[in-house]
């Protein structure tokens, strides 16, 4: 929802000169936020943010860049949408409604309509349009009740509601004012079937969704967190054969991998065999490896897992 | 050579060597330690010990059971056909009503209207300027401004029983006065007009296009922003709001209820007769089975990271905290092997799970048991989870078993609003003990003011009680019968119920005294919000104000329909207050006078 300055439709002279008279919100994934200190905005916003900025009103950072032909869409001629609203009466008023229907629950709408309320109070005249983006099986405007039979949308759908004239060129920056944004969701219906033939009756129920846990004992097997890369060992193409011994032999690598000296005990008495003397029967001079251990090393420092109470 | 080698001599050589023996030393890898830090910091060595490390972890022990592939339910669905607002424990109970299509919240929480603020019928009697604008009939808007306008001003008569105008709307009311237009004053002049004619100021040549902007005006005014009164599930005494639903011709009670946000939780099962018995219709849903997946779950394999936002492991519990280390253990332990199956049913349904069946990677198809016809003892199966039948005699299966089932055997779904936007509260009133007066208090903390914005109640219109004086001149005590309290602490006095309802204590509104020049025997002290002043709380079950307290709050609600329509409403809501309160009143007290001049 966005509101933008008054379009002054007496000839006013506009607030912020230099910059086109537009108020526009991006799809809100792509929305950013400027805030007044970052001195994002371009100068002439940045000189009317000091002064012009009510609290809580944020303002929009300028599309240069639009992935989306706002500007198109909320240049739309008045007539676009006119036909959503033929069901439901009056352009203006209807978005008015909306706004004041959010002014209850939102305090930044309500700041909002009061403005609008000073305005026709004052003898101005509103100029309030509506858009919206990514709405291709609603129908109607996402702010309206939609028409019987189509049902709730069925992908994210953004609407706008803008004060503000239409924009003079496409390619221009736009600014504007947002006044406050929002989600909402709207519960689904489904279709009901005839739970005999599974044709579909024509009646719909809105429907939620529960869920329950269902205990499946599966297996614990998990995929290798590994890849093998094999050549076949003769030269010969593969065969179901081969493949097999090629994966026992891998599990069985792995396998080995894990043993440890512990584990071995008549191999361990021999291997390692990394042997120093420190005894000799020449009497030449060796390197006393359990004295220098002693010397040399704190024990602590080493078996840091076992700690001396005190 | 005997003689060479002689005792003497043969102990200078053995001495050393016995002494020290001739030895090596082997350098030897130690793979175990004590401390787990290398263990758990995984370090990555080769590919293969990638694989080592899955096969000590058991990941390539291959098992006789095949992946779940999908998953079939049949289930039983019975809609919720009506509803019954408020207390049915009363002896005359509302009667059941047709759940229509208003969400259940709206139809529990909705509190009787009435006029709206200034701020919804300006606004309202603008969009009504704006319309007969836009159709050109300007001197229609102009004879609706001359003759319905809004009466901005204050009421003049009692400044102390309406809470006044906030500031934001204060600083509006030189702008609206003589240009705004009261919607409520345009309402009364259309309907008191005939059918297919206009009030006298209004009418014009142009009378059938000023009807059909007015029509359609009033219908979304009398609809949407001042609608009929509705039916109050609300309890004052209890501070709660009580309703049922039928399903199946049974009611489901919901006692202690906060709000109207129904969940399965919110409801116990009831024998009573209520609404239709209407036949289950069947549901069958087919899926993919998808593994149940939580956040802090445990990953079921070696090499993966797992979710550091919730640590499970880390939950704090006491041996004696059983439901704490039962989710826990659940979590960590059985927290794999099970199927996220979700179920789309109808809104405002009870769902009766029959048989659900899944098919494996092997062909075979298993079908789950239920958990509570498990055990074959006569016991009722324990359950966790369920809706209690407290009476013991909701028996949806007598007909087929022998066993009483205490519990619904069924899911409840209560046909509540998808997704409610909440505004600012418009009231709050916070019930507290206050242990040292023996009393309780209701304290007024927002007020909605005459515009219908909330307004913090120490802002509000009000007036200082000044003590009835009469001092002697030289004295150094004055005597003091009762201090004040602020305006806005409104006094429950505690005392005994009725014989009727057995003995029990409730708490009776009372009031404080104010005291002035010209009320030398005081008056009694009003509440200004909506909570307060009516009928609704003058008593208060004692049980209900726990030593904690009690907030009410009144807080604007929207929500949409699936259609796109939309409800807007006002609802109670009943949260915990924020402890004992005191309020520091006092009687009978002796004062020591201070000499003049001292603060």
């Amino acid at each position: 929802m966005v509101g933008a300055f008054d379009p002054g439709d007496d000839g006013d002279a506009q607030l912020f000169p230099g910059v086109p008279a537009a108020a526009v919100q991006a799809p809100l994934t792509a929305a950013k936020s400027t805030d007044r200190s970052t001195g994002a905005a371009p100068q002439a916003l940045e000189s009317v943010a000091a002064n012009e900025v009510v609290d809580g009103v944020r303002l929009l950072e300028l599309y240069r860049d639009r992935p989306v032909d706002v500007t198109g869409r909320l240049n739309q001629p008045p007539g676009s949408y006119q036909r959503y609203f033929d069901g439901v009466g009056w352009q203006q008023p209807t978005a008015e409604q909306w706004l004041s229907r959010y002014a209850r629950v939102r305090p930044a709408v309500s700041r909002y309509t009061e403005t609008l309320l000073l305005r026709e109070a004052l003898g101005r005249r509103r100029t309030l349009r509506v858009a919206q983006l990514g709405a291709a099986d609603v129908g109607t405007w996402i702010g309206l009740p939609f028409p019987s039979g189509t049902g709730s949308p069925t992908s994210p759908v953004t609407g706008y509601v803008v004060d503000g004239p239409t924009i003079p060129d496409a390619a221009d920056p736009l600014s504007g004012f947002m006044v406050d944004e929002w989600s909402e969701v709207v519960p689904r219906r489904t279709e009901v079937r005839d739970p005999v033939s599974g044709e579909p009756t024509g009646l719909t129920h809105e429907s939620s969704t529960a869920g329950m846990a269902v205990n499946a004992n599966g297996p614990n097997a998990r995929a290798p967190q590994s890849l093998l890369l094999a050549v076949s060992p003769d030269g010969e193409p593969w065969n179901p054969a081969k493949v097999i011994d090629l994966l026992a032999d891998t599990l069985a690598a792995a396998r080995e991998r894990a043993v440890t000296l512990e584990q071995v005990p008549l191999v361990g008495r021999l291997l390692p065999a990394t042997y120093v003397q420190d005894w000799s029967l020449q009497g030449e001079p060796v390197l006393d490896m359990s004295l220098l251990l002693s010397k040399a090393t704190v024990r602590e420092a080493i078996l840091t897992h076992i700690a001396e109470k005190d | 050579m005997p003689d060479a080698i002689a005792p003497k001599s043969w102990n200078s050589v053995l001495t050393p060597l016995l002494a020290r023996a001739p030895s090596c030393t082997r350098l030897e890898p130690q793979s175990v330690t004590g401390d787990p830090g290398p263990g758990l910091a995984a370090a990555v060595h080769d590919p293969l010990w990638l694989l080592t490390r899955q096969w000590q972890f058991g990941e390539f022990a291959g098992e006789d059971a095949g992946t779940p592939l999908s998953v079939r339910v049949d289930a039983e669905t019975v809609s919720m056909d009506a509803w019954q607002p408020g207390d049915w424990t009363v002896d005359d109970p509302a009667p059941a009503r047709p759940l229509g299509d208003t969400p259940l919240d709206v139809l529990i929480e909705r509190e009787s209207p009435r006029t709206p603020g200034l701020r919804v019928r300006a606004e309202a009697g603008a969009a009504l300027i704006a319309a007969l604008r836009d159709a050109g009939l300007n001197d229609a808007a102009t004879a609706v401004v001359d003759h319905a306008p809004l009466d901005v001003e204050p009421p003049a008569d009692d400044p102390t029983s309406e809470p006044g105008l906030g500031p934001a709307w204060t600083a509006l009311v030189p702008i609206l006065r003589n240009r705004a237009v009261d919607a409520h004053l345009v309402r009364e002049a259309l309907e008191t007009a005939a059918p297919g004619t206009l009030p006298g100021w209004l009418d014009s040549a142009d009378r059938t296009a000023i009807l059909a902007v007015t029509g359609r005006w009033l219908d979304w005014y009398r609809g949407e922003l001042a609608p009929a009164a509705g039916d109050s599930s609300w309890v004052g005494s209890r501070l709660e709001h009580r309703y049922s639903i039928s399903v199946g011709g049974r009611a489901l009670r919901a006692p202690e209820a906060g709000s109207g946000r129904a969940d399965w939780w919110s409801f116990d099962a009831d024998s009573t007769a209520l609404g239709n018995a209407a036949a289950p219709a069947p549901l069958t849903y087919r899926s993919v089975a998808t593994p149940m997946r939580f956040p802090g779950m445990p990953a079921d394999r070696f090499w993966e990271f797992e979710d550091a936002h919730i640590d499970i492991g880390a939950l704090e519990s006491d041996p004696h905290d059983l439901a704490r280390l039962l989710v826990a253990e659940c979590a960590l332990i059985y927290g794999c092997d099970w199927l996220a199956v979700p179920l789309d049913v109808p809104a405002g349904s009870l769902v009766t799970v029959r048989t659900v069946l899944y098919n494996t990677t092997f062909g075979e198809t298993y079908r789950v048991p239920d958990v509570t016809l498990a055990p074959s003892t006569s016991e009722e199966p324990w359950r966790m989870y369920a809706v209690t039948a407290p009476d013991k005699a909701w028996d949806q299966r007598a007909a087929t078993d022998e066993r009483p089932f205490l519990n619904l055997n069924g899911l409840v779904v209560a046909p509540v609003s998808a997704n409610r936007i909440e505004g600012p509260a418009l009231e709050e009133v916070l019930f507290l003990r206050d242990e040292a007066a023996n009393l309780g208090w209701a304290v007024e903390r927002i007020v909605e003011d005459r515009a219908g914005d909330p307004l913090l109640r120490t802002a509000a219109r009000h007036q200082t009680s000044v003590g009835n004086e009469d001092r002697v001149a030289e004295a150094e005590l004055d005597y003091l019968l009762q201090n004040s309290v602020p305006e806005w602490w409104i006094p429950y006095l505690p005392r005994v119920a009725g014989p009727a309802d057995g003995i029990r204590l409730e708490l009776a509104r009372g009031a404080m005294l104010r005291f002035g020049p010209q009320l030398p025997n005081g008056e009694p002290i009003a509440p200004l919000g909506r909570l307060l002043k009516g009928a609704d709380h003058e008593t208060v079950h004692d049980s209900e104000v726990p030593r904690e307290g009690v907030r009410v709050q009144r807080i604007p609600m929207l929500s949409r329909r699936s259609d796109g329509t939309y409800d807007v409403w006002t609802a109670r809501r009943v949260t915990i207050g924020r402890g004992e309160g005191r309020s520091g009143l006092a009687f009978d007290s002796a004062v020591p006078r201070r000499p003049a001049g001292t603060a």
